[in-house]
């Protein structure tokens, strides 16, 4: 067992000295590997596994992409703002009749109208690159 | 025209410029979308949404560096985004269709079917350090992981890609 720990540590540390990453790592580990036959034989295969990838792209799809993302952008241009004013509006309109019609305590009557614009802003205003992770009920799915 | 010239004018309101951008990079991001969502009707819709989502986050994007890295952040979103939202049944998806890529050689066809038995994980960043040739620091930064995480991912990818090569996983 501690051998397998062994080789994995080295062999983390020749993974990055392989990519470039790490160059002094393998100079540190050349006894390991003189006398580690498993450690050479994944060292052979990490290099085989890259020259295998030589050359490789990525195949044509054959499809147009740009026409239906031109189309969205043309229509998002002329929409989106519009459809973030109405949408304030109409939820403004709407927070004021609850507090003309419905018997709310003022403050929840106030709070309607602010927190149906925020709510229409954030998600119009909302970060893409905020970095989503692997849910696990896609890697439950095996994706 | 070069990616910066293509952002610069995008960002003067030129959505015509755009078009070299998603010419450039939609086989790219059509093959990482399929990997990710593991079906191409799938990827096809992510991989358009991900360029609206590029065109209006522009002026967040940093002239100083790659395109295609940043880009690739709102592509892999909007893929979990479609997987959640659908739930389709994934199909066999990474191996080129030989109708559509005849050059594509047996080889490569191995390899691709290889990286199809991976799940989306090991997959994503098999293919992201082999073929996009990103660092460790990259690749830590656009899954949002501590580069010693990304490191020991790797190396177990890396290990279950050789199985599947030399047959054992297949």
């Amino acid at each position: 067992m501690k051998h397998d720990i062994e080789c994995v540590r080295v062999r983390l540390d020749l993974m990055a000295a392989f990519d470039g990453e790490a160059p002094d790592a393998v100079a540190n580990h050349e006894a390991h590997v003189a006398s580690c036959p498993d450690c050479r034989r994944w060292l052979q295969d990490l290099a085989a596994v890259s020259v295998r990838f030589k050359g490789t792209v990525y195949p044509e799809s054959g499809a147009d992409l740009w026409r239906v993302v031109q189309n969205r952008l043309r229509s998002s241009e002329t929409n989106a703002p519009m459809f973030t004013l109405y949408a304030i509006g109409a939820l403004c309109v709407g927070g004021r009749l609850l507090q003309l019609f419905a018997d709310l305590p003022l403050p929840i009557g106030q709070l309607i109208p602010l927190a149906a614009i925020v709510a229409v802003l954030s998600r119009v205003l909302r970060n893409p690159l905020a970095i989503q992770t692997f849910a696990p009920e896609l890697r439950k799915r095996g994706l | 025209m070069d990616d910066a010239a293509a952002i610069r004018a995008c960002l003067t309101g030129n959505v015509d410029a755009f078009r070299h951008l998603v010419d450039q990079y939609q086989s790219r991001a059509l093959a990482h979308a399929r990997m990710l969502t593991g079906n191409a009707a799938d990827a096809a819709d992510a991989a358009q949404d991900a360029f609206v989502d590029a065109f209006r986050s522009l002026y967040t994007f940093d002239a100083a560096r790659p395109f295609y890295p940043w880009f690739y952040v709102l592509l892999r979103n909007r893929c979990f985004k479609q997987r959640t939202r659908r739930a389709t049944k994934p199909e066999s998806s990474a191996v080129p269709d030989k109708a559509i890529a005849p050059a594509v050689s047996e080889e490569q066809l191995d390899l691709w079917r290889a990286i199809d038995q991976l799940t989306a994980e090991d997959a994503e960043l098999v293919v992201l350090k082999h073929i996009e040739g990103w660092t460790y620091d990259e690749l830590a930064e656009a899954l949002d992981v501590p580069r010693g995480t990304v490191m020991s991912r790797l190396y177990a990818a890396r290990q279950r890609l050789t199985a599947m090569l030399s047959g054992e996983g297949l």
